[in-house]
């Protein structure tokens, strides 16, 4: 079931990115866009005799983006029927990248075409050139206060709610007190909640695009994108605070994995139909101004593959993104240096992490009994229940009839390790092989819970007799 | 009013910003007492350090075309001071442009008729 709902997810994350890289990237009507393929959309591209040689450019790697879009859904259907933990995560996750990857190549493609005709015009880059609109400079801002406050306070409230009921002081039946596991949960909604506001109010404050020599049209062209920005936020905000209100009332009144791994499906397709109303409205807004658009800013060569921005001259570490949504970093800027190799050493590590994974899942756990202790040992995690520790030891062949929440530790469909909350029940150690029907319960005398289990019910049986 | 800086001229750029600001004033794209932006939006708008621009406002505020003050920010001066009188730098820049006009073989009614226009009615 968990294999099924995270091929969903992922098939949820990629297949909408891809499609709504498709149609920002790739215009059928390039003439209404502020930019080509990454270059500023010139007039001169529009003149006789150009702008045949454009449109075929545009055409062309429309035509090889919507082959790679469509590859890339068949491919994603293809992947949903995918069986097993790590070779599911790894293939999902290299595919992710690839397809992020694969959709940007006859953007880089067309770029390259695009410098070509923009030099063979003989419209050399003004190097070094900047406008700004003394009117608007620092003027022009949609964020405000109230908007972004109140969802906050209300995930403020949710995490409250869930810290007041870890340290007792509310009561519900499907909660321990003390586990902290609800707060950590919620606190840590909230503070994506807090990441989007910091982003919020950093996209706010981004230079103004100075596109006319009329200062209304500045503030109004900069109003449209940032009001646009800012709604878009808003809503992810209110999002989350449904996501943390649902975790709550799972965690607090009564888990349910339908309920939890539903909401999750419902909060990804909001977000992508959020993205999607953005970029539309971002697509009418450029088309508007388009028109309207008298100044330039030429620092297209700043711009490697229209994608990256490398200028070591301009002090800003944020500029707003040609190709995508949002802000991306100055890499000539000497923190965006910095920010460039932990954006490389995370990618690396997400690999990593998938090696790791991959590990767990394939190292089989084991269970054994020396000198009448039961030793639980995979990789690196090992435990150990000496005979005098042990309050009381049953076989039992009812795993599927407990509830088993994961505190901190490993939770797959063919293994559970860690720290876990059984029925309710805080400070459990688990170590399972969930499968296998057959486990060990051990309680020891300081009161702590053990559910163990070889990998076969056999071999678990064997453990038990010899112990017993 | 739109400022254009460019970091490779040989001006510098407090000083651009310095020119473009009191032309500004002069044809009007500058009112008296307008508001212009703190010296940190106007650094982030173009790219540049703030100190820059401070450099920039406070020799606009010398030579009496903008005022400062903490709460208000810079605004253009309501009542420029007028002095009458061409400086000798400002003398010198005019010499030099009209002689290389002369040397372009630009007639002197066109460098009369550009002047009329710059400074208007």
């Amino acid at each position: 079931m968990s294999n099924l709902f995270f091929g969903i997810t992922m098939f949820i994350c990629i297949v909408p990115t891809i499609w709504i890289m498709f149609f920002y990237l790739y215009p059928k009507k390039w003439t209404e866009r502020k930019l080509v393929y990454g270059l500023n959309n010139r007039k001169e591209f529009s003149e006789d005799g150009i702008k045949d040689e454009v449109d075929a450019i545009a055409q062309k790697n429309r035509r090889r983006a919507l082959l790679i879009a469509l590859a890339c859904t068949a491919i994603s259907v293809m992947l949903l029927f995918l069986h097993g933990m790590f070779l599911q995560t790894f293939i999902w996750m290299s595919f992710l990248f690839i397809a992020i990857f694969a959709i940007n190549i006859p953007y880089l493609l067309g770029h390259k075409e695009m410098m070509t005709v923009k030099k063979s015009l003989g419209l050399t880059q003004e190097k070094g050139v900047s406008y700004a609109d003394l009117k608007t400079a620092g003027n022009v801002h949609a964020m405000k206060t109230v908007p972004v406050l109140l969802p906050n306070l209300a995930g403020l409230l949710i995490v409250g709610l869930l810290l007041l009921a870890d340290l007792g002081v509310i009561r519900f039946k499907a909660y321990a007190p003390g586990s902290y596991f609800g707060t950590i949960l919620g606190g840590t909604m909230f503070l994506v909640g807090i990441l989007i506001t910091v982003c919020a109010y950093f996209l706010d404050r981004l230079k103004n695009d100075v596109i006319s020599t009329d200062s209304d049209i500045n503030a109004n062209y900069n109003r449209a994108k940032k009001k646009n920005w800012a709604d878009v936020f808003v809503a992810f905000l209110w999002l989350n605070v449904a996501y943390m209100l649902v975790m709550a009332i799972a965690v607090l009144i009564s888990y349910s994995n339908l309920l939890v791994t539903g909401f999750l499906l419902l909060y990804l397709i909001l977000m992508m139909a959020g993205i999607a109303v953005f970029v539309s409205k971002g697509r009418k807004i450029e088309e508007r101004y388009q028109k309207e658009t008298t100044v330039i800013t030429d620092d297209d060569e700043y711009w490697l593959g229209g994608m990256i921005y490398c200028n070591p001259k301009d002090r800003r570490l944020m500029v707003e993104k040609r190709a995508g949504i949002g802000g991306t970093v100055n890499i000539g800027h000497p923190v965006g240096k910095v920010l460039g190799i932990v954006c490389v050493i995370l990618l690396l590590n997400v690999f990593g992490s998938l090696i790791w994974v991959g590990l767990i899942e394939a190292t089989p756990i084991s269970l054994r009994a020396e000198n009448g202790a039961l030793i639980c040992h995979q990789l690196k995690d090992e435990y150990v229940i000496t005979p005098d520790m042990i309050d009381s030891m049953d076989l039992c062949d009812d795993i599927y009839e407990h509830s088993f929440m994961r505190k901190n530790g490993v939770g797959m469909d063919t293994l559970l390790k860690g720290d876990f909350i059984v029925d309710g029940k805080n400070g459990c150690k688990v170590f399972l092989a969930p499968r296998e029907d057959v486990y060990i319960h051990v309680v020891t005398k300081d009161g702590t819970n053990y559910y163990v289990s070889s990998a076969t019910a056999d071999e678990t049986r064997a453990v038990y007799e010899s112990v017993q | 009013m739109i400022i254009r800086i460019d970091e490779l001229s040989d001006v510098p750029i407090y000083q651009q910003i310095r020119n473009q600001i009191v032309m500004g004033i002069s044809d009007g794209s500058l009112a008296a007492g307008e508001q212009l932006p703190t010296v940190r939006s106007l650094a982030v708008e173009i790219g540049i350090n703030t100190m820059t621009v401070s450099k920039a406002y406070q020799l606009l505020k010398t030579e009496g075309y903008i005022m400062t003050d903490r709460k208000n920010g810079a605004r253009v001066r309501s009542r420029i001071e007028q002095q009458g009188s061409i400086s000798e730098m400002n003398k010198t820049e005019l010499k030099r442009i009209v002689s290389e006009a002369r040397l372009s073989g630009v007639p002197r009614q066109e460098i009369l008729d550009l002047v009329t226009q710059y400074y208007g009615d």
